[in-house]
């Protein structure tokens, strides 16, 4: 059970440092073209690319602790966790309503 | 109107952003905060942001504070079961900001902030040396408790969560205030966990960032639907975040307990006096 939770961390942590590498290395890139090369293309759509990564890494450690639950067996928390994502869909769609 | 990004009114524009974020990830590093408490006014009253493009920008950075701390040292204080439980609490007060905005004036919302902000520092207050800790490492942590390494007494320390309800209605209200003033809620959380349900800070702050990472995604993404992200100032402020949230995650491995909470009171006091302030 203790390995499991240990695993389930490692995979977490390894998916946030990722996310944050590749998102931080992107809005850099982006920011260094539109400040010192603003004629040349791509600025916004390395940037879009950065803040879009960095948007979804929630939802992804999100997911990683109701896997982690369903893994040890326990789905009362795997439903609190299928709760929050629902409500979170709903709340974007009452937005763009 | 955000200037160009190249020029040398952008560049200074954005030199400020990204100090901004830098300052406000140092102090939700070490506090559990997204930092938007302190980002949106630096935004909109210095440097003259539109709201609704700085309250996008902040909530971006909360996301990149809460992705640093959990990354970070701090994961391992993460009490997920806590944080599932309640964020349906955080979520549902943050669908219900639209009716709370028409039944409360914008005055008397910073009011009840402030007023709850100077509250939260008192009682904060006479529990500077309350740890919330077990020593017994086989006590019975149960259903939301846990346990976990405590660098101050170099042994696993036991804790249990209380009050239960009480941390459910204030992670209701701490996502109705996060849609309104647009800001994370760890403000809210991290004290009362501490303070009142038996957490202790170090985890509360963990549990916090693992939170408000969520609760900040959804608005942050209708932000960025209805075109209201301005991608160069949100890259500058989270890029700001990252160099602040790294000097606050190593400051605050070397910082007591104690230290933290004193630093949290000032937090709390400046903040209430700055939403009853702006009356």
């Amino acid at each position: 059970m203790r390995s499991e939770a240990a695993t389930r961390g490692g995979i977490m942590a390894w998916l946030l440092r990722a996310a944050t590498v590749v998102s931080t290395a992107l809005l850099a890139a982006g920011m260094v073209l539109a400040l010192f090369a603003p004629r040349m293309p791509g600025a916004n759509a390395l940037l879009t690319a950065g803040l879009v990564i960095l948007m979804i890494t929630p939802v992804t450690t999100l997911l990683t602790a109701m896997a982690g639950e369903a893994a040890e067996g326990d789905w009362r928390f795997v439903a609190i966790g299928g709760v929050v994502i629902a409500l979170l869909a709903g709340s974007l769609v009452v937005a763009f309503l | 109107m955000i200037p160009p990004v190249s020029g040398p009114d952008g560049m200074a524009l954005y030199a400020a952003i990204m100090a901004g974020g830098a300052l406000a990830g140092a102090l939700g590093a070490l506090l559990g905060l997204g930092g938007g408490i302190f980002l949106v006014p630096f935004l909109t009253l210095a440097l003259d942001v539109p709201i609704r493009q700085a309250l996008a920008a902040s909530l971006v950075t909360v996301i990149a504070t809460s992705t640093a701390i959990s990354s970070g040292a701090g994961r391992r204080l993460i009490n997920e079961r806590l944080g599932l439980v309640l964020e349906i609490a955080t979520v549902a007060g943050s669908l219900v900001g639209g009716v709370t905005a028409v039944a409360v004036s914008p005055a008397m919302l910073h009011v009840m902030f402030g007023v709850c902000m100077f509250a939260i520092a008192a009682v904060l207050l006479t529990r500077l040396d309350a740890r919330n800790v077990i020593a017994d490492p086989d006590a019975d942590p149960g259903l939301l408790g846990g346990r976990f390494y405590e660098e101050e007494t170099s042994r696993v320390v036991v804790y249990r969560v209380t009050r239960l309800p009480l941390a459910l209605a204030g992670s209701f209200v701490a996502g109705n205030v996060s849609t309104l003033l647009g800001i994370g809620g760890g403000i809210m959380k991290v004290p009362l966990l501490n303070a009142f349900c038996g957490v202790p800070i170090r985890v509360a702050a963990a549990t916090s960032a693992f939170m408000i990472g969520v609760t900040a995604t959804s608005g942050a993404v209708i932000y960025f639907g209805r075109g209201e992200l301005v991608p160069a100032m949100a890259a500058a402020a989270v890029l700001g975040v990252r160099l602040g949230s790294g000097a606050g995650l190593r400051f605050s491995e070397r910082v007591p307990v104690r230290r933290i909470k004193q630093i949290m009171i000032l937090v709390l006091v400046l903040v209430g006096a700055l939403m009853l302030s702006d009356l």
